[in-house]
């Protein structure tokens, strides 16, 4: 069977989506002329949607066809696909060629994308309202986005990967839809695709100092990086980590991460579809691609690990803050796809087995929900037809289910903080392991504001306050609002955060042979978000201050004094600065008498037997992960296309 | 049938010799035709051109870059032929000269100049090769977008139009030095009457046609001078250490490290820099670099279409040429001497050129400038005088070209349209074209260039990435606003194209499709182009 495979990824998966689009910018007039097909659409009649819904299906059944015949083992058992000599160099005689590879890991982004996509390109033909010429381009380069981002996830050497990655973002750039009513998006998508372009003059540096010591672009020449170092010179040690830092660079500004998630939100404000596609599905997810596959190069040094540690942290804090304080529904579910970029980017950044797997797993529900909430987005706030009105309720109850999702805590979190955590014990660099353990707070903290902010979404999606932004509206009067979505940010955290605390306790348990109760633990896993949420809160009511209160500056005072009365300051700083381990040590001696953890292990026991029974499986290896991932998947699209369609 | 082979067998050995004569004869035909009507010289012209266009394809199927000599060394010069022009004082032919003593005092005395041996010499190598083609498709790209402006003296317009082919065809493929330099001094006289007759547009302070095309002979033609005095200087320092005197290209170029080396350390640095100098400026003029550009941009702007596509596509290309063949065997020979500094030179025009580009508002003198700042990176990796830089080089110089002109002629067919507020899909793609992305020529150059450059000479490549970026930056700042293009499936908004408008929209689709591919399949272009830099680089290469 494995013989069929490279006509499988040729003919299915990757051509698939590439004759779409040629048919598409060809005959996309005549398709939408013409009803040759039935069923019409109920909003416009048009059927220009048809190839590209039909190449993403192939494309995503070549996917389980093929992944189907990986089952049981990691790699393509035969030689790459090469499907042509691109250039020969002169000189050295080396060949570029544009090849072809499936793994594991190339099968699982593949399925998770492919299903996102085909949802997306689904609810656009069902949903959208816009003239013909827009559907069209839509429809172009969304197959096109989908080839690039097919070819790129199948690219043997980095020399494809960077062609493929550099026409994802020129599809991204087209994509958008630049109309007049939004030109601060346009502004924004251009820069946003300058930015994209800058960091891929810094892969491509890496790329070349990759070239200069290997004298190849085949992935396979990484494992090769952590023998060579040893025997090579500083040299040649050194330009692997700038090469892996390059390559981080580019992944980080694919992904929007800390510091430039603010400028890329103004580059969502347009049309839902567009922003699932770019956001979720395909373009984005990319830039966690890049950051896995090349994991042996920002794995070779302990700074650069450093680096992407905190990078990845940031942008969970930061995404997770912002998506709180906004009141438009596309900025806060930016900021909060950044928030769990970071946390993937974290999770890679460990470069441990259990931290890698939880990150892609992480990033599998992550596509697939935040997909469903774009859309399920899309159809509350566009319901102008009668057919929409009606099945409005079942889209908020969408909505819900995957915010469920994504606020649970659960698919992956949780492994991800321990593996930092155990990163922290095994850093022996003081600098580095102090940086290592900000990062681990601030992913932490960053878990209660994600899901305050998502739930904070809902809410405001029932009561249909979204679609005037007015945040006054929001914010205004009595705490009665904001009682949902804390308790959210709450309930969430106490369910499902705790077995994650266990693992972190049994970890340091184990990593130092100290005792760290929960105690300690929920100190900082509940009171500060806690603290937090009430300064946010108190920021967001400023515009109708009637009780001075609850101003953001009255809050820190108050958080300052509770702080003080309770640590002393030095206490306080060293918290916020980086020793809270040993503060929690000292606190565990003098407050947990261990009630707290028996209870806590008694009230979520079947949870935390339930997350073991994950974490093992999801440590055995990727396979499994894939399966679990298409089968949650299925789900997700099942919920959403029921929620849409009725 | 053996009349046929005989006949098939002559006109593929003397093809590039037809193709720098039969526009010429074509020329002579359109003025001719000019009696009958505007339309009859537009199509003599153009059946000329298509014909001429139809030999070059004919030559780069016969070019076999494979092809081995009796030593078993790749013959890279193929398809040869030419008569004796000048001088018919000796019977040697320019290869078999001898280098016996005797040979030697003669060509010392007094009556060296008498030996002199000036051939019409014409043939291709890998690197003339691409040129010729790009004169002869641009010849007709130019001859059909000139259906807009050819109102005023139609047949000279044609006919200048074929002359200027003529010239810079047989530029490109000349084996001799002198023919190589009257055909530059003369490929300025058609383009000068083309800028100087023909234009319109912008107008302002600076942009008036006459003088540009005044400023733009006088630029021109004081390299020329300078290109000339280096040449000879060249040919005369051979002369006295290999006779007999020769203006034999391959050959000079063949012996310039015994030309160094002979001369010895001493002689060579007190007048290499200056014959080098000289010919950096001469080449420099043409390409044209800073701070020779100021003739460029303006003349750009100001003239008519088919003027803008030659000037754009080929002069640059003329004065890469020239680096290529002259400059960059000198370098080489000398051990590279100075090939830092002009590396660094050419990736600061770059920078610079592609910060101009991005503080454009026209889009004409946008693509004038990310014309130039293409070519000097084209320059650049030319001069980093690695194969992999100097393949690179003149493959993004030639997909560049083509590129820009795609872009001139997308953006003036929009121009002409009133009604028309979006970009259509034609444009879109040579803006891509433009920016260098995977998938257009643009980007297998530029890969190329910067790994060459990458492996000699680190900040020179991270300049060179810097300005690439500059001009995606240009690009997409000039349209970035506007992109709200159609696909071409949907004709509700479209009005009917007239007989022009779908000449050039066939012209437009030819020329993305040529870009498309050579992008998606430079290994056609690299593959004939790498002996022939080789043996430039003087790594030369065995059967």
């Amino acid at each position: 069977m494995t013989e069929l495979l490279p006509i499988v990824v040729v003919a299915f998966i990757a051509g698939a989506p590439l004759l779409a689009a040629v048919l598409t910018l060809c005959f996309g007039g005549y398709f939408a002329r013409s009803n040759f097909l039935t069923r019409s659409n109920f909003l416009t009649g048009s059927q220009s949607h048809w190839p590209a819904c039909v190449g993403a299906a192939v494309s995503l059944a070549g996917s389980v066809v093929a992944i189907a015949m990986l089952c049981g083992t990691d790699v393509l058992p035969n030689e790459p696909l090469v499907l042509y000599d691109w250039v020969t160099l002169p000189g050295n005689g080396a060949v570029l060629s544009i090849a072809l590879q499936l793994d594991a890991l190339s099968a699982l982004f593949l399925i998770v994308s492919g299903i996102a996509t085909l949802a997306v390109l689904r609810h656009h033909a069902v949903a959208t309202t816009a003239d013909e010429s827009t559907r069209s381009r839509f429809f172009v380069c969304a197959s096109f986005l989908q080839f690039a981002t097919v070819m790129l996830l199948l690219a043997t050497d980095w020399l494809t990967f960077f062609c493929f990655w550099q026409l994802t973002a020129t599809a991204a750039w087209l994509i958008v839809p630049n109309d007049a009513e939004a030109p601060a998006g346009n502004l924004a998508t251009a820069r946003s695709f300058l930015a994209m372009r800058t960091a891929d003059v810094v892969m491509l540096i890496g790329l070349f100092l990759f070239w200069n010591a290997h004298a190849t672009f085949e992935f396979t020449a990484m494992s090769h990086t952590g023998d060579s170092l040893p025997n090579a010179d500083d040299v040649v040690g050194a330009s692997t980590s700038i090469v892996g830092l390059c390559l981080f660079l580019a992944a980080a500004t694919r992904c929007s991460l800390f510091p430039l998630l603010a400028g890329r939100q103004s580059t969502f404000i347009g049309c839902h579809s567009t922003n699932a596609l770019i956001e979720t599905a395909l373009l984005m997810p990319a830039g966690v691609y890049l950051m896995a596959r090349s994991l042996p190069l920002t794995a070779s040094s302990p700074a650069i690990v450093t680096v992407v540690l905190c990078v990845g942290a940031a942008s969970a804090f930061a995404g997770a803050i912002s998506a709180a304080v906004q009141t438009e529904p596309r900025r806060r579910l930016t900021a909060a796809a950044t928030s769990l970029f970071g946390m993937t980017v974290l999770g890679l950044g460990t470069g441990t087995t259990i931290g890698s797997t939880a990150a892609l797993l992480l990033l599998s529900v992550h596509v697939l929900a935040m997909t469903g909430l774009w859309l399920s987005i899309s159809a509350a706030t566009s319901n102008s037809h009668a057919v929409q009105r009606a099945v409005a309720p079942r889209v908020r109850w969408a909505f819900a289910a995957n915010a469920f999702v994504l606020c649970s805590g659960a698919w992956g979190q949780h492994a991800i903080l321990v593996s930092v955590a155990q990163r922290v014990r095994n850093t022996t660099d003081p600098l580095l392991g102090q940086l290592s353990l900000v990062a681990y707070w601030c992913a932490l903290a960053s878990l209660p504001c994600l899901s305050f902010a998502i739930v904070r979404g809902f809410s405001a999606l029932q009561s249909q306050r979204d679609s005037t932004g007015d945040r006054s509206s929001a914010a205004a009067g009595s705490w009665l609002p904001w009682i949902p979505p804390v308790a959210a940010a709450i309930v969430p955290l106490l369910l499902f955060g705790l077995p994650g605390r266990f693992n972190v306790t049994a970890t340091l348990r184990r990593a130092t042979g100290e005792e760290f109760g929960m105690a300690s633990l929920l100190t900082v896993d509940v009171g500060l978000p806690l603290v937090l949420l009430g300064a946010i809160v108190a920021w967001l009511s400023r515009s109708s201050a009637d009780d001075p209160s609850l101003s953001t500056g009255s809050v820190l005072n108050s958080f300052v004094r509770w702080a003080q009365n309770s640590f002393g300051l030095p206490q306080l700083w060293t918290v916020v600065l980086g020793r809270p381990l040993q503060l929690s040590s000292q606190l565990c001696r003098l407050v947990d008498s261990g009630v707290l953890d028996a209870a806590g292990k008694r009230l979520p026991g079947r949870l935390v037997a339930l997350s073991s029974r994950l974490a093992g499986s999801l440590q055995a290896g990727q396979i499994q992960f894939c399966v679990l991932s298409v089968l949650l998947a299925m789900a997700l699209l099942l919920l959403v296309l029921t929620g849409l369609r009725g | 049938m053996a009349v046929a082979e005989r006949f098939v067998d002559a006109l593929l050995r003397n093809i590039v010799f037809l193709i720098c004569i039969l526009p010429l004869v074509g020329a002579v035909l359109t003025i001719l035709s000019s009696r009958l009507g505007a339309a009859h010289s537009r199509s003599t012209a153009l059946t000329n051109a298509s014909l001429t266009l139809l030999l070059s394809l004919l030559m780069v199927a016969n070019y076999d870059p494979t092809t081995q000599d009796d030593g078993g060394r790749f013959r890279d010069i193929q398809m040869t032929s030419g008569f004796r022009w000048i001088g018919p004082f000796d019977s040697a032919t320019p290869e078999s000269g001898g280098t016996n003593q005797d040979n030697a005092d003669s060509a010392r005395g007094a009556g060296r100049l008498s030996r002199v041996d000036i051939r019409f010499a014409v043939g291709v190598d890998g690197i003339s090769l691409w040129p010729i083609i790009l004169a002869s498709l641009l010849t007709v790209v130019a001859i059909v977008a000139g259906g807009n402006v050819d109102q005023k003296h139609p047949a000279s317009l044609y006919a200048l139009l074929l002359i200027q082919q003529s010239v810079v065809v047989c530029l490109f493929a000349s084996l001799d030095v002198v023919l190589f330099c009257v055909c530059l001094q003369l490929s300025l006289l058609p383009m000068y009457f083309l800028i100087g007759a023909w234009g319109g547009g912008m107008v302002g302070r600076g942009y008036e046609r006459r003088p540009l095309a005044r400023r733009f002979l006088l630029f021109n033609l004081g390299g020329g001078l300078v290109v000339i005095i280096g040449l000879m200087s060249v040919a005369l320092i051979h002369a006295d250490l290999v006779p007999p005197f020769t203006f034999t290209i391959p050959r000079l170029m063949q012996e310039f490290p015994i030309i160094v080396g002979s001369v010895g350390a001493r002689d060579w640095s007190s007048v290499g820099p200056w014959i080098l100098c000289a010919l950096l400026a001469g080449f420099a003029t043409r390409l044209p670099a800073l701070p020779c550009h100021i003739w460029f941009v303006p003349s750009n702007c100001q003239t008519a279409l088919p003027t803008r596509l030659l000037l754009a596509g080929l002069f640059p290309l003329i004065g890469l040429y020239g680096l290529t063949r002259f400059v960059v065997p000198l370098l080489q020979a000398s051990d590279g001497q100075f090939a830092s500094a002009m590396q660094a030179a050419a990736i600061g025009g770059t920078v610079y050129f592609g910060l101009l580009a991005y503080a454009q508002q026209n889009l004409d003198r946008l693509a004038g400038f990310a014309c130039l700042s293409a070519t000097h990176l084209g320059a650049a990796g030319v001069l980093s005088l690695t194969q992999v830089g100097t393949t690179g080089g003149l493959l993004y110089a030639l997909g560049m070209a083509l590129s820009v002109c795609a872009f001139v002629l997308a953006v003036n067919r929009e121009r002409s349209d009133e009604h028309r507020s979006t970009s259509s899909v034609y444009r879109v793609l040579c803006a891509l074209a433009l920016m260098g992305v995977p998938g257009f020529a643009g980007f297998a150059g530029a890969l190329l260039t910067l790994m060459g450059l990458f492996a000699v000479n680190i900040p020179a490549a991270i300049g060179g990435m810097l300005g690439w970026l500059l001009v995606a930056c240009a690009v997409i700042r000039s349209i970035g606003n506007r992109l709200q293009w159609i696909a071409p499936g949907d004709h509700r908004k479209e009005r009917k194209p007239a007989t022009s408008r779908r000449n050039t929209l066939a012209l437009l689709v030819v020329l993305i499709a040529i870009i498309v591919w050579i992008g998606l399949y430079p290994e056609f272009i690299t593959s004939r182009m790498s002996q022939s830099v080789a043996r430039v680089l003087n790594v030369i290469g065995n059967g």
